[in-house]
């Protein structure tokens, strides 16, 4: 149990400061919606490969609490889908998978954003 | 005497006084005690951040229209601007007085544009005082411009921070301290900067075209003011326009100042500097007219600096053209 | 005026100056503190794995199986993510960290909520509503499409191959 703590955080501080890497790195400003998308593509594609899966049984939450593990559970909803269904299968996949977390985030978002108000 | 838009006034007209307003991390810098009003919030007692700055230009022409015992119907125009979508601010805020207004947008630049064009009725003879009131608010900046003030997002070291302000002068033909001597109409000049977190490189290359045309109608040197000051470059556009001033063979030494390095302290966490247009138009309506009444300076070249750019322009990846005006005062 | 020699004259030595002032700017900007950034970045991402693996394996203690627990990690992120920035921590805790404060859910959280709560002056539907995905909304374009053409070659994969299900 404790190597998995160890490994958590070792494996999602190293997601995080690659992605802070390319940040700095890149020549114009990037917001955090472009590095969000790049990360879950990152997600995707690793997890196409069948190498997030693994990760994840490595790291646990170091791996699934990045949002490339969100890309990841969305890859691995489409193949699931794709395996049960056939065809149809790619194009219900994602929302399946991804169902929980895109729903916490709208209902979760929606209530924040009513009875909370912004500082500035 | 006139050259291709420099005028030089042959009628007086004066700065009859100033006052600004400001929020609470403006009112933490290096000139909060010359500042007439600080709030508390960036958002006091109004139900939005726009509405916030709305009541602060209000604020600042009631305090300015007390502080020369003056009031609407003896004021001949108005003449504001902000940088919120089509005037928004200065629209609401002009519609509350009984003043003859004119909108303005220059970006920060618009402080400049309002002394320029005031100052030139009055020389006509067109009209006999004139106040000028410019704002900016950062959330309101900061949500139209950019991004939304809560996201967790890192800014560059070269961005600058929009300040919340507003400030108002009254422009007068009658006798007063502070003349203002001429101006020089800025060119749009575009060196092709595209960072929209860059103004301060966008802005001074417009700043330095400004001050050199200035210099050459006036047949003057930089040695000739004990001031120059540029409205909102930061550290890095005063910089990067004493570099380019150099090239020129212009001495660009300590008198070359900017209004939004003085507005904060370093430890303030502002990155280059101020911006915004109500940043020129604090410090200007408040220390400024304070250093004058302490006889510290004698002239002094204002140089209002505005990035000319809009959320659709750099958007589509469009260059930011910028503009600055020039302004001269004078100790009487 | 009018001279087409000076004209070609006066562009070419705008244009050189231009280049000049382009090169100047690229020398004079301070680069950002990479290393420090990313050291931050580590720490906090790091941090937040650690408390959702933390907080996991008290939940699988429980009688939720693996994967029911690690959608509750994630929707208890997802909520803290969300709560802070509406109290305004998020952006303060995002200036230190960086990438550490934005990659994990809770940052996606966070472009959720930011801007639907500065948009809400302008009302419930028109405002909130349309603003939360504003600056989320790619991502989640990005991830959908992302994943259907990734099933496509999947699909046309397993026909080549003869394993179509």
């Amino acid at each position: 149990m404790w190597t998995q703590f160890f490994w958590a955080f070792l494996v999602g501080g190293a997601l995080c400061a690659a992605a802070q890497f390319v940040i700095d790195k890149t020549p114009f400003f990037v917001s955090s919606a472009h590095v969000l998308v790049g990360v879950v593509l990152f997600g995707e594609i690793m997890g196409f490969f069948g190498l997030y899966p693994r990760l994840i049984r490595f790291a646990g939450m170091g791996a699934a609490v990045p949002l490339s593990g969100f890309g990841n559970s969305m890859m691995e909803g489409v193949f699931h889908a794709l395996k049960d269904e056939g065809f149809l299968g790619i194009f219900t996949g994602a929302f399946t998978a991804g169902a929980a977390g895109l729903c916490a985030v709208i209902v979760i978002g929606f209530f924040s954003a009513i009875f909370l108000k912004p500082k500035g | 005497m006139i050259h291709r838009s420099s005028f030089l006034f042959p009628a007086p007209v004066y700065i009859a006084g100033g006052a600004a307003v400001v929020g609470p991390k403006e009112g933490e810098g290096p000139l909060k005690e010359y500042f007439d009003k600080i709030y508390p919030s960036i958002q006091s007692a109004e139900e939005s951040w726009e509405k916030t700055e709305i009541a602060m230009q209000r604020d600042a022409v009631n305090l300015l229209l007390k502080k020369t015992r003056s009031e609407d119907r003896r004021v001949d125009l108005l003449l504001g601007g902000d940088l919120i979508n089509q005037l928004t601010i200065t629209n609401f805020a002009a519609g509350e007085r009984d003043i003859p207004f004119l909108g303005l947008y220059n970006a920060c630049a618009t402080m400049a544009e309002g002394i320029l064009l005031g100052a030139s009725l009055i020389n006509a003879g067109y009209i006999g005082s004139s106040v000028v009131v410019v704002s900016s608010h950062n959330a309101t900046s900061e949500r139209q411009f950019r991004y939304p003030t809560e996201l967790g997002i890192q800014r560059p070291s070269w961005s600058q921070w929009t300040v919340t302000a507003a400030g108002a002068l009254l422009l007068s033909s009658a006798l007063s301290k502070i003349r203002v001597r001429g101006c020089t109409v800025g060119r749009v000049v575009d060196y092709g900067v595209k960072d929209a977190n860059d103004m301060g490189a966008a802005m001074a290359p417009a700043a330095a075209d400004t001050i050199l045309r200035h210099l050459s109608f006036r047949g003057q040197s930089s040695d000739d003011y004990d001031l120059i000051l540029s409205g909102d470059l930061g550290s890095r556009g005063l910089d990067l326009l004493k570099t380019l001033l150099r090239k020129e063979e212009i001495l660009a030494d300590e008198r070359f100042q900017d209004s939004g390095r003085w507005m904060y302290f370093p430890k303030q966490d502002v990155f280059s500097g101020g911006s915004g247009a109500g940043c020129s138009a604090s410090v200007w309506s408040s220390y400024l007219l304070n250093c004058f009444r302490e006889k510290k300076y004698r002239r002094v070249l204002l140089i209002g600096t505005g990035a000319l750019l809009s959320t659709i322009s750099v958007g589509q990846g469009n260059t930011i053209p910028s503009i600055a005006h020039a302004v001269e005062l004078e100790r009487v | 005026m009018g001279d087409p020699l000076r004209d070609s004259m006066r562009a070419s030595l705008e244009e050189a100056r231009k280049k000049e002032y382009a090169a100047l700017i690229e020398e004079t900007k301070a680069p950002p503190p990479v290393l420090k950034n990313m050291v931050m970045a580590f720490l906090v991402g790091g941090l937040i794995c650690l408390i959702a693996q933390i907080l996991y394996a008290l939940l699988v203690g429980t009688n939720l199986n693996d994967k029911d627990a690690i959608t509750v990690v994630l929707l208890f992120l997802i909520f803290c993510g969300s709560v802070l920035t509406g109290l305004g921590v998020y952006d303060k805790i995002g200036k230190v960290a960086g990438a550490g404060s934005v990659v994990p859910i809770s940052g996606f959280a966070n472009s959720v909520v930011a801007p639907a709560l500065e948009w809400k002056t302008e009302g419930l539907i028109a405002g909130l509503c349309a603003k939360l995905f504003s600056l989320a909304g790619p991502v989640i374009v990005f991830g959908v499409t992302g994943s259907v053409i990734l099933g496509l070659i999947k699909y046309l994969w397993l026909l080549w191959t003869g394993g179509v299900p």
